[in-house]
Order: structure tokens, then C-alpha cells, then sequence
């Protein structure tokens, strides 16, 4: 855990706050424009097939795991297009990142199937 | 932010005018109302019966189907991808209502529905258990809006669900009920109406004469439950699903928590059809959707209204046709009932 903050630091200093930020929202901006349609797509699907309900939450845990991936990835590439030789492994900082991100999608997709869509259908 | 855009412009620059196109199909709404299979409520988990019975071994269920009124391009076009689903063009008295006035109306449906399932399932224990209160003081009568035309003249002045309580009418006289207000209107004049909104508070309208008599303004009667007046109370718990079509089966299972009899004899049984205050039951839509939705949850046997001469297409023909359609064998599945009786006389048959 050390070595992972550690590594943050060095690419704060290598990079720079500021610029970092900056490829963050550049990152969540343009996966926002992806997502605006999908959660549309994904609305209108339940709703025309909504006794396959489970389904496609399990469907949305995988497609929100894939665009946070969408997401990483354009960071590290804004965070590369800033300044091109970098000596952390973003790779390695952003997997780790990843793997907390999906941790978090696939409790709330649990928590939804097993217990807000039971709920749900009084 | 500027990097990345100009590192994306070229595939930014190819995908934007399928991306509005996408976005259009995704939220421009068409005049339609497409039917799909929704699912099952066990009745006791909505409306609770404070009243200690032998032990319920199976369930009774009302089934829902979703219903979308004007739903987007997109919707439109992945219906076709179902076999279960049915699109047919909006109703013209449907078309300018809002969603929030549709709920409205579904909801309104549906509260008036509990409480004549309550009625009949009150009055039918009655008669089998001393133990039940329920008499003519039980029930009282209210005229509701529960429809209005586009051109109503003061469309947003009066609120789905609202109660009519009177009218000044020619001659200052005070018209009460509903039934005679055209006696005391005169075409072309402009009348003040009192109604009661959801809060209790009596407010007046001026509403034409047109409005009445071109059926502007849609005032049904009910009849709803006066709950400190029958024993044993009755709860309903809050619940998104609207419309009256849960009826029969609300009224059959309210009667199963009023007698010692358990008439569901382990099954899981589910229908549909709306109950009237004789306890004969009404036709329903999404009839399709319906079968399809009961197949899906696997339940033992389904009650459809039997067939009623007053109607031109009749539900359990329809309900035939989808269990050809879908593969179910409707012998013993199917059952066709008129009555609250001829349910409650199947279900005392079932071995």
C-alpha cells in the first residue's frame, strides 16, 4: 500500500497536479458521452424485457466495468500525451484502481439483484 | 482535456452524426402503447389483513404487465425483438395526457380497485365467518375525476382523483349529484363546481356546459371503504404498480385471509380481471403479455375473466390464442370465471 501512494507521489511530482486533474476530466468527460447513450439503451431494454431483469443487471455490471476500464485508460493516455516519458508504472497504479472500482460495480450489482429488485416488485 | 480531444478529433469527427442520430431514436417519443410482460405480487405483501387464519400454504398473485404510453423510436424498434411484446397506436383520449397524469390515473385505478376487492371479499366472509364486520355503513360513496379532456376548459384547474362535491346550478340551486347536473345546466352558461383535492381542501372551478355534456370532465362513482367500520382493518402497503386489473385475484385472496379454510391448497395461483361491486368480473388489457408473464414465474393454475356478451373481443379467447402461441397446455391452467363464486367454487374443487 506504501509503494502504491508512494508511486502516486512520484507521478504527482513527475507530472503535476494540476495536470493530472485535467486528464481525469478529460477521461470522465469523454466516457460520460459514452455512457449518456447506454444507460439509455440499457433503460429502454429493461423496461421492454423486464422479466429479464436479472440478466441485464448482470449485463450492466459488465458494461460499467468496461467503461471505468474506457475511463482508466483515456487517463493514462491524457496523463501520456501531457508528458511522454514517465518513470512510475501507471499501468500498475490504474490496475490497482480498477480493481477497487469493479469491487465497488459488482457489490452494487449484487445488492441489487438479491436485494433492491426483490423489494422492488411489491 | 485539449490533448485528448485532438488525439479523438478524427473518430469524434466520424461518430457525431450517428451519435444524435442514436440520441434522437434514444428520446423522441412516438404516439404508441406497447405491452410487455412485467411480473407477479403475492397480494398479502401489499394489502395486509390483520386477522390470525390457518397457516396459507400457497400463494395468490396478481399479475402486472408493463405498459408504456408513447414510448421512444428506440423502444419501438426492439419490441419487435420479443415474441411476448404487442404495439398498438396510443388511444386519441390518451394522447395528451403527461406520464405524471397517466400515473395518476393508474394509481387512482388501483386504490378503487383495493377497496372494492375489500368490499366483495368482505361481504362474501361475512356470510361463512361471524367474526367479520362488514354492513351498509361500511362503504360510502364518492364521485371522482378520473378523466379530462384536452379541451377541458379549465384543464388545469381540476386534479385527477379530485372528489365532486357540487354544483351551483340554475337558479342557485345546489346540485349534489352528479347524475342530474344536466338538468341544471343551460348550454352555453358557466357553473361553479366544488370539488375536494387529495389534502381535504374544497376548491371552486367554473366550468361550461359543453364540459359536461361533451364528457370534458369524467366523474365516476365509487364505492370506498369506511375502515372504522368493519372489522378486521385492513393495510395496504405503498406499491409501483398501478391499474385495476389485480382485482379478482386481490378480492380472492383477501377472502382467503378472512376464512379458516385455506382455498389455495398449496398452489400458486395467479389471473387477472378487474372485480365489481357484485362481484362479477371485468375484462382487462395486456391479456398476452399476461399469459406470457404467468408462464415465465411458473404458476399452477391463472384465472381469466370467462366470456361476457357486452364485449366485441373477449379476453380468454385471447388468452387461448397466447397459450397456443407460447406452447401452454390450457387444460387446468386456464380457468375462465365470471364471478368471485366460480373462482372461490374452483379453487373448493381442486383436489
Amino acid at each position: 500500500m506504501k509503494t502504491y501512494f508512494n508511486s502516486w507521489k512520484l507521478l504527482k511530482k513527475e507530472v503535476g497536479s494540476a495536470e493530472i486533474i485535467d486528464a481525469l476530466f478529460a477521461s470522465l468527460f469523454y466516457s460520460f458521452i459514452i455512457l449518456i447513450p447506454i444507460i439509455l439503451i440499457f433503460a429502454q431494454f429493461i423496461s421492454m424485457f423486464y422479466y429479464l431483469l436479472n440478466l441485464w443487471v448482470v449485463l450492466i455490471i459488465l458494461v460499467t466495468m468496461g467503461i471505468s476500464m474506457l475511463q482508466l485508460l483515456m487517463w493514462k493516455k491524457t496523463i501520456l500525451l501531457k508528458k511522454k516519458f514517465v518513470s512510475v508504472n501507471i499501468n500498475q497504479l490504474l490496475s490497482k484502481l480498477f480493481v477497487i472500482y469493479s469491487a465497488v460495480i459488482i457489490v452494487v450489482g449484487l445488492l441489487f439483484i438479491f436485494v433492491f429488485i426483490p423489494m422492488m416488485q411489491i | 482535456m485539449k490533448e485528448l480531444t485532438e488525439k479523438l478529433w478524427p473518430s469524434i469527427r466520424l461518430l457525431i452524426i450517428p451519435y444524435i442520430v442514436l440520441i434522437f431514436l434514444l428520446v423522441y417519443r412516438i404516439d404508441y402503447l406497447i405491452y410487455a410482460p412485467g411480473g407477479i405480487t403475492e397480494v398479502e405483501s401489499v394489502i395486509d389483513i390483520d386477522y390470525e387464519v390457518e397457516e396459507i400454504e400457497g400463494s395468490i398473485s396478481s399479475t402486472y404487465v408493463i405498459s408504456f404510453k408513447r414510448p421512444t423510436f428506440f423502444q419501438f424498434i426492439i419490441t419487435d425483438f420479443s415474441k411476448y411484446n404487442e404495439v398498438i397506436i396510443l388511444p386519441e383520449y390518451y394522447r395528451h395526457y403527461t406520464d405524471q397524469e397517466n400515473r395518476q390515473i393508474s394509481f387512482l385505478q388501483k386504490m378503487t380497485s383495493v377497496d372494492a376487492a375489500v368490499i366483495v371479499a368482505y361481504q362474501l366472509a361475512n356470510e361463512n365467518n361471524d367474526e367479520i364486520v362488514f354492513n351498509e355503513s361500511s362503504t360510502y360513496r364518492v364521485v371522482l375525476v378520473t378523466g379530462k379532456a384536452e379541451d377541458l376548459s379549465q384543464y388545469d384547474s381540476v386534479g385527477l382523483g379530485d372528489e365532486f362535491i357540487s354544483m351551483v346550478g340554475e337558479n342557485s340551486v345546489l346540485v349534489t349529484d352528479y347524475n342530474d347536473l344536466d338538468d341544471f345546466m343551460l348550454e352555453g352558461m358557466t357553473y361553479t363546481f366544488n370539488f375536494k383535492n387529495k389534502e381535504d381542501q374544497i376548491y371552486q372551478v367554473d366550468l361550461t356546459y359543453e364540459d359536461i355534456d361533451d364528457r370534458a370532465l369524467i366523474l365516476t362513482e365509487y364505492l370506498l371503504v369506511d375502515e372504522s367500520e368493519i372489522y378486521p382493518k385492513f393495510t395496504e402497503a405503498d406499491s409501483n404498480i398501478g391499474g385495476p386489473s389485480g382485482g379478482l385475484l386481490q378480492t380472492l385472496s383477501i377472502y382467503n385471509h378472512l376464512v379458516q379454510e385455506d382455498i389455495t391448497k398449496g398452489l400458486k395461483i395467479a389471473g387477472t380481471g378487474t372485480i365489481r361491486y357484485d362481484g362479477t368480473v371485468g375484462y382487462v388489457g395486456g391479456i398476452k403479455q399476461k399469459i406470457a408473464t404467468a408462464y415465465i414465474n411458473k404458476v399452477d393454475l391463472f384465472f381469466i375473466p370467462a366470456i361476457d356478451e357486452r364485449y366485441s373481443s373477449h379476453n380468454y379467447l385471447e388468452a387461448l390464442a397466447a397459450c397456443e402461441e407460447f406452447g401452454i397446455d390450457p387444460e387446468g391452467w386456464l380457468i375462465p370465471v365470471g364471478t368471485i363464486q366460480e373462482a372461490i367454487d374452483y379453487l373448493g374443487g381442486v383436489e
